[in-house]
């Protein structure tokens, strides 16, 4: 009877332990590296080639969908980091001292390969290189053909892009659709107006001396212009990646939007039904791109060149240009963009070749200095805009407002 | 025998009894200490963090962003949680009725939200509220009334998180007020039936008296639960609060505190801050022991009578 008893408490007590054990991670060696990503935030190529380039070290890839949250936990906990992450660079700046600066162990003579403004983007605190670059979003404006056709517009993407060219021009447009279809050629106006206002100045909360600055004149000016827009009724009022953003363009009410170059896979699955109909021209007031992920080394391999070396590899101007059809990553890399893979004529934009567009965006587009409390900053800004076209706030008082609960010093 | 002496001789016993002890000092205990150091302290979460002492409560007593979501967690409660109990109770009651056919299947009906993941809720919620192409919007427009914006009005989001309990809670207190009143002698209610007493008179002196410490217990379980409000509005706005911060609760802001949603898509609009979301943590479970306090008074005296 005692015998069955010891067992019994042996075993739960093994349970007991196995379970709390499951807390805990392991660390890794020199030879093994793993790399989380979000999904299809890798080109396909890298991730199929990474491990036969480099068959001295076992490559451990862990597809993370929320990889900020993960990475923020691990770094909290500072066990279970990955050797590399693709990731947002600016939030990470805190935990700087974790971060291989990756200049150092090789990446300084490949720099020169990535667009200049993408790797300053990727820089903490006294120039510290703490990402490496992968895609960026520069801004198109997408349009749907047989829409403005029916409206009495231009057609041609050369055309379509010099009406809209200036911000008047954008919205004689949009009362057009209006008037004329019932339908927009504005999402909504912080990602159609606001964006390309403040990042085609550079702008994204921090001057370019580096110092957080909500209450700049750019963006003063780029919010009131927005709020207006949106106020006049010229929107759908639909952020991208809702559902009403999808109904919108599959019921032919969003015939148009400024958006980044990824946002065509969002455009091409919500709106099949207009397939063939979809075109890309240059965006309102010039040249402009999001920024975009970059990848980290993580001061947790013994051996941060080889884990730089990989980085690089990774983003490399071949394997960026094969990301940009099947994962519609737009590559960083300049030399990318003259690749035979980047030349292909796509059948949702009617054969139009919309990487070239993008491609030349993405090289005029201006360095925006960005920092720690960029995207919390813009989070506040857009949600208070969402308001006051909504309460038709006076947009001065609404920029007021916002800029009183807008994160200071960093 | 000394006390050390008693423990080696009964290791097994105590061995036995150890996984929930261990569980909950691993869970509960060590975390509720370390939450309490985490109130002193200024931290992003990834960085070093710094001693505060107690701003981090100064700064609860003065910013707007808690009381409001206090506020507001109220409010959704008020039109949530107090209408789905009377509900259920009004409901369980018709159930029980003996004379009742397909009683279990009315049971599975609405109790089948409480087993349906919240996700999945959350998802179909928003198609059928979202503002312009969403079915109530169009089945209002089909009979040419005013559409509503309930997405981006705050009391429409109220309106659509709290229709959000309702729909879902619904089953689960019908099942336990109906567990309740199966329990009543029915010997009770034939003898008042023999009295001559109507189906009125029945409800209110026999089947409520007689239900009351369940009462009790819903209401109690359903006021810590719901003013714990999070993965609703959560999971409808991504991680944020919702135009206007319509959809702030006490819990939701202290998650957007601890480091909020990390989707690319839906971004918080504020700093992580450690220290400031657990001393956030604190401040509720004050809130709800001072309710579980008063209730407690309120429930002793309910028994006693």
């Amino acid at each position: 009877m005692s015998k069955i008893r010891t067992a019994a408490a042996m075993g739960a007590a093994a349970a007991l332990i196995a379970a709390l054990a499951g807390c805990s991670s392991g660390g890794s060696d020199s030879k093994t590296v793993t790399i989380w990503y979000r999904p299809n935030s890798l080109p396909a190529a890298s991730i199929k080639g990474v491990q036969k380039q480099f068959p001295d070290v076992t490559i451990k890839l862990v597809k993370t969908p929320d990889v900020d949250t993960k990475l923020t936990s691990a770094l909290r906990a500072n066990s279970g980091v990955p050797d590399i992450a693709v990731a947002n660079t600016q939030p990470l700046r805190s935990a700087q001292s974790k971060i291989v600066d990756v200049s150092k162990y090789g990446f300084a003579s490949v720099k020169s390969d990535y667009l200049d403004w993408k790797v300053k983007a990727a820089q903490g605190d006294d120039g510290a290189q703490i990402g490496i670059p992968i895609d960026i979003g520069p801004e198109g404006f997408f349009y749907r053909v047989d829409k403005f056709k029916a409206a009495g517009l231009p057609t041609d993407p050369a055309d379509v892009g010099k009406l809209v060219s200036t911000f008047d021009g954008y919205e004689q447009v949009a009362q057009t659709t209006k008037d004329k279809l019932g339908a927009f050629v504005c999402d909504s106006p912080d990602s159609s107006v606001y964006v390309p206002k403040t990042f085609g100045q550079g702008y994204f909360y921090y001057s370019s001396d580096g110092k957080l600055d909500p209450g700049s004149a750019v963006n003063k000016q780029g919010f009131i212009d927005a709020t207006t827009f949106g106020q006049k009724g010229l929107c759908l009022n639909a952020q991208p990646y809702q559902s009403d953003w999808s109904a919108g363009a599959s019921q032919g009410k969003l015939v148009g939007f400024v958006g980044p170059a990824y946002e065509a896979t969002l455009l091409s699955s919500s709106a099949q039904n207009s397939s063939g109909q979809w075109r890309v021209t240059t965006a309102p007031g010039g040249s402009s791109s999001q920024i975009g992920s970059n990848l980290s080394v993580f001061k947790t391999n013994a051996d941060p060149k080889v884990t730089t070396k990989i980085a690089i590899w990774l983003t490399n101007a071949t394997n960026q240009a094969s990301g940009y059809q099947t994962d519609r990553l737009f590559p960083s890399t300049p030399a990318s963009y003259s690749m035979a893979a980047m030349k292909e004529p796509e059948s949702y934009f009617g054969g139009q070749v919309t990487a070239q567009v993008f491609a030349g965006i993405a090289k005029d587009a201006p360095t925006v200095t960005t920092g720690p409390a960029s995207i919390t900053t813009q989070t506040v800004f857009n949600n208070a805009m969402i308001d006051a076209v909504k309460n038709k706030t006076n947009p001065s008082d609404a920029f007021a407002k916002a800029l009183s609960a807008a994160p200071t010093a960093q | 025998m000394t006390e050390t002496a008693a423990v080696r001789r009964h290791w097994r016993e105590y061995l036995s009894i150890s996984p929930f002890f261990v569980l909950f000092a691993a869970f509960s205990i060590v975390p509720l200490i370390y939450a309490l150091y985490l109130s002193t302290q200024q931290w992003d979460g990834i960085g070093d963090s710094k001693f505060v002492g107690l701003a981090q409560w100064q700064r609860l007593v003065a910013s707007n962003d808690f009381w409001y979501a206090t506020g507001n967690t109220f409010l959704i409660f008020a039109m949530g949680q107090i209408p789905v109990i009377i509900g259920a109770l009004i409901a369980a009651v018709l159930l029980s009725q003996p004379r009742l056919r397909a009683r279990g299947l009315y049971q599975t009906a609405f109790f089948l939200p409480q087993v349906t993941s919240l996700v999945v809720v959350a998802v179909v919620f928003q198609a059928v509220f979202s503002n312009r192409f969403g079915l109530t919007n169009v089945l209002l427009q089909a009979a040419k009334l005013p559409t509503f914006q309930w997405l981006t009005d705050p009391w429409g989001i109220r309106i659509v998180i709290a229709a959000m309990i309702i729909w879902r809670g619904f089953g689960y207190f019908l099942l336990i007020f109906m567990a309740g009143i199966s329990a009543i002698d029915t010997g009770l209610y034939e003898a008042a039936r023999l009295d001559g007493a109507g189906p009125v008179r029945i409800l209110g002196s026999i089947t409520l008296p007689v239900l009351r410490p369940t009462v009790i217990f819903v209401a109690l379980t359903g006021t810590i639960s719901g003013l714990q409000l999070f993965t609703e509005p959560q999971l409808l706005f991504g991680g944020g609060s919702g135009p206007d911060r319509g959809g702030l609760t006490m819990m939701l802001l202290q998650y957007q505190y601890l480091g909020g949603p990390g989707a690319a898509t839906a971004q918080t609009a504020v700093t992580p801050d450690l220290g400031y979301a657990s001393v956030i943590g604190w401040a509720v479970f004050i809130i709800l022991l001072a309710i579980a306090a008063l209730s407690f008074r309120f429930t002793r005296r309910g028994l006693e009578d």
